[in-house]
């Protein structure tokens, strides 16, 4: 019985652009998801076209990621940022000269040095076009995600506001690739019924689901979430396949936890001194992560022990195996029950997680393509690879998301529900103004269209996901406030006819995302 | 905190400390009733702790770093303001956190709260939560319960007798006996997820049962929530409702 996997890897960050001279420590952390994740996914797919091995898969990069990959001041200050790590290193092989920890410095300078080799001379500062490069070569689907990833169930009240994030992805997608994205990335698997309606007034085709979302769905999913579904709207849903997740994601069992793998937290920026570290990092006085990581993760204990990459790399190829046999394994348990239809298993899995926090993770990407190769039966998909008009089950969804409870928990709790009074309140008087404005132009259409910004920013979902998790909550409050706070200045602005014009082109440098941005796209 | 420690304190530390947690003190309420509300709250935190260890969480807390002093002020904003406590309107918001909990906010406008509120007839204002088996917005919804709101501007967590239906939430006043709709929110489908668990469950084709098996079904989130003890959810709810009784 042949089978199919479908990966999808979900890449995204908020927009963390500052129009300043130097380098925040926001900023970082789009700088860390270049130089561990992204280049080096870009480098296994290179090497993997070199050698004809096979490969497809999905990459949801979404709007406020692409829309900062491709920022001429980031790339210059990613330069910046890549040049004093590379310093970090070659003052790291001195100090740590003759030890162990010698080697582990080399292995960051050489992927740092790598890094800024592919970035200058391969991508001349826009690692777009090398995804686009594989996607023309038929490797991978790109496809968005809405515009600042809002989690849509809890702005199901705002139908139209949905739409014109949709379409504001969707532009911002074809501005930077050439062509409109055929799939959509929902932020955090999170559907409603109703919602597939909406996509499906653009020309998107396919989305992905949480596994529960179709499993309880309207009527019984002949093949669970083996099979594509068709949403009463007419688009495809792939439903994500727990058991290939949990492989990778259990915090307990998966892959990344093994003890030979190297340790995350762990870094000299935490375990060295300020004066030695602090000239390479960009939290002020307090410490935070450089990149170098010398230990494993040895287990459940604060005594780690050095990393061994060659021991690594060895689990690498036995997970890898691993992944592969349990696929195979599910498939003969469904041919021993009589069926005899080809599963296709959905996989998605956020792009981060390979090689900013599983290091090996890339590495295991690789493998799994090259050890699949040699796997008769096996074959890895795109959406797009399948006859998206074909007669699938037609089945409705429920409401539902891939977090912690698999609904909207995690967005809206008691630390980050006051949240939504805001932005609903704001989108009510940003529809007013659409009404008061339907058609200007000058200032009071700059206005506007900077109105539209702050109110798609103040939507991320990562503000009430960073709110909830603590990680950089006062951050993510102070963001929040600020776009709700600033589309109140233009709203008032617009009633009283006081524009300051002054403060609305510095408003247009600092929160300048989607500069071509019209906002009658949400009429 | 043990309840022992709590059991130590008096009266006003207790009530401050309820105040802090958010909890809502009752008339009525006992000392014993307070200490066990803040046992609640606090057994409810540690759960919510241990549900962050989870990898999917941390992966995304390794994307934003650690150093939480270290970000920069957004030069833009406007300065010396703060988001507005109240917008000077009447609106409400029906949001679904689950299929058994809805969050609801509203505010009614200041001169409107005054002017009822002046009214010889008036018996307060109240929030509303209509039910209906379909969709229709303008179909006959009927009322689940009213709460009466003793402050303009609120939110709160309510919980949805029954999942499969479609929930709207009103503001009123009632003068005499004469209801007015102030507001009403959108309409929210709590979806029937413990009907179609059950449907399942109740599954015993040995070949569906290789397919509910090879889509991990018992391992999705709804069935590790069912795994939780009913009388453990009913205690974490610190929102708990009463009826309200017809005059």
């Amino acid at each position: 019985m042949n089978f199919k996997l479908n990966l999808v890897l979900n890449a995204h960050l908020p927009y963390v652009r500052s129009p300043g001279k130097q380098i925040l420590f926001e900023e970082t952390w789009l700088f860390e998801a270049i130089d561990d994740t992204y280049l080096p996914l870009l480098r296994v797919f290179q090497r993997l076209e070199n050698r004809k091995i096979p490969f497809k898969l999905t990459i949801s990069l979404s709007p406020t990621l692409v829309t900062m990959l491709a920022d001429k001041t980031l790339q210059a200050r990613y330069r910046d940022y890549l040049e004093r790590k590379i310093e970090l290193g070659r003052k790291e092989i001195e100090r740590t000269r003759g030890t162990r920890e010698e080697d582990l410095a080399r292995l960051y300078l050489d992927l740092f040095s790598k890094n800024r080799e592919d970035f200058n001379d391969l991508y001349n500062g826009n690692i777009l076009k090398g995804f686009q490069y594989f996607q023309k070569a038929g490797h991978l689907d790109i496809i968005t995600s809405l515009a600042a990833y809002p989690f849509a169930p809890l702005y199901q009240a705002y139908p139209k506001n949905l739409l014109g994030q949709l379409k504001v992805a969707i532009e911002n997608h074809y501005q930077y690739f050439g062509q409109e994205p055929s799939g959509l990335w929902l932020a955090e698997n999170g559907y409603y019924p109703g919602l597939d309606g909406i996509i499906a007034k653009t020309r998107i085709k396919y989305i992905f689901l949480a596994a529960h979302g179709v499993l309880l769905g309207e009527s019984r999913p002949q093949h669970g979430v083996l099979a594509p579904i068709r949403t009463p709207a007419g688009l495809i849903g792939f439903a994500r396949h727990l058991g290939s997740s949990n492989d990778v994601w259990d915090k307990d069992y998966g892959y990344p936890a093994d003890p030979v793998y190297r340790d995350f937290y762990r870094d000299i920026g935490y375990d060295l001194p300020m004066d030695y570290v602090g000239p390479y990092l960009y939290s002020g006085n307090n410490p935070s992560m450089t990149g170098y990581k010398y230990f494993r993760v040895t287990g459940k204990t604060n005594i780690k022990e050095y990393y061994d990459p060659q021991a690594a790399l060895i689990k690498v190829k036995e997970h890898a195996g691993n992944f592969l046999y349990n696929r195979k394994l599910t498939v003969e348990n469904l041919q021993k029950h009589g069926h005899h239809f080809e599963p296709i298993f959905t996989i998605p899995l956020d792009a981060e997680l390979l090689g900013h926090w599983w290091f090996e993770g890339v590495s295991w990407l690789e493998e799994l393509f090259i050890q699949a190769s040699t796997i008769a039966q096996l074959e890895f998909i795109r959406p797009s690879d399948l006859d998206l008009d074909a007669k699938y089950q037609t089945l409705g969804p429920i409401y539902s998301s891939w977090g912690t409870g698999g609904f909207s928990e995690v967005w809206l709790d008691g630390s980050n529900d006051w949240v939504y009074r805001h932005s609903y309140r704001a989108l009510d008087r940003f529809f007013e103004l659409l009404r008061r404005f339907p058609d200007e132009t000058g200032r009071r259409e700059r206005a506007l269209n900077q109105a539209a910004r702050e109110i798609i920013l103040a939507q991320a979902s990562d503000w009430p996901m960073m709110i909830k998790t603590g990680a950089t909550a006062d951050y993510a409050k102070s963001r929040f406030r600020s776009h709700v706070l600033n589309f109140t200045n233009i709203y008032e602005s617009l009633s009283g006819n006081k524009l300051d014009t002054e403060w609305l082109t510095n408003l247009e440098k600092q929160n300048g995302i989607f500069p071509h941005l019209d906002y009658r796209i949400f009429i | 905190m043990t309840v022992t420690r709590l059991n130590e304190l008096d009266d006003k530390s207790l009530e401050a400390l309820c105040q802090k947690e958010e909890i809502d003190i009752l008339p009525g309420m006992s000392r014993s009733d307070l200490i066990a509300a803040l046992i609640e709250v606090y057994e409810e935190e540690e759960k919510e702790k241990q549900k962050l260890h989870s990898l999917i969480i941390q992966i995304e807390r390794s994307k934003f770093g650690f150093a939480d002093d270290a970000w920069t002020q957004p030069s833009e904003m406007p300065k010396d303001r703060e988001l507005q406590e109240s917008y000077e309107d009447t609106y409400c918001g029906l949001l679904l956190r689950d299929p058994d909990w809805a969050f609801c906010f509203w505010e009614i406008k200041s001169i409107t709260w005054q002017n009822y509120a002046k009214h010889g007839g008036f018996k307060g204002f109240f929030l509303q939560l209509m039910e209906n088996q379909t969709p229709e917005i303008n179909g006959p919804m009927n009322t689940t319960y009213r709460i009466m709101l003793d402050s303009r501007l609120g939110s709160r967590y309510i919980q949805l007798p029954k999942q499969g239906y479609y929930y709207q939430v009103e503001i009123l006043v009632v003068l005499a006996t004469e209801r007015t709709v102030l507001t009403q929110s959108s309409i929210i489908y709590s979806p029937p997820v413990q009907d179609r668990i059950n449907e399942l469950s109740r599954v015993n084709d040995p070949a569906y049962l290789a397919i509910l098996e090879a889509s991990n079904f018992f391992e999705t989130e709804p069935m590790k929530r069912l795994e939780q003890n009913q009388q453990d959810i009913e205690k974490s709810n610190p929102y708990r409702l009463s009826e309200w009784s017809e005059e």
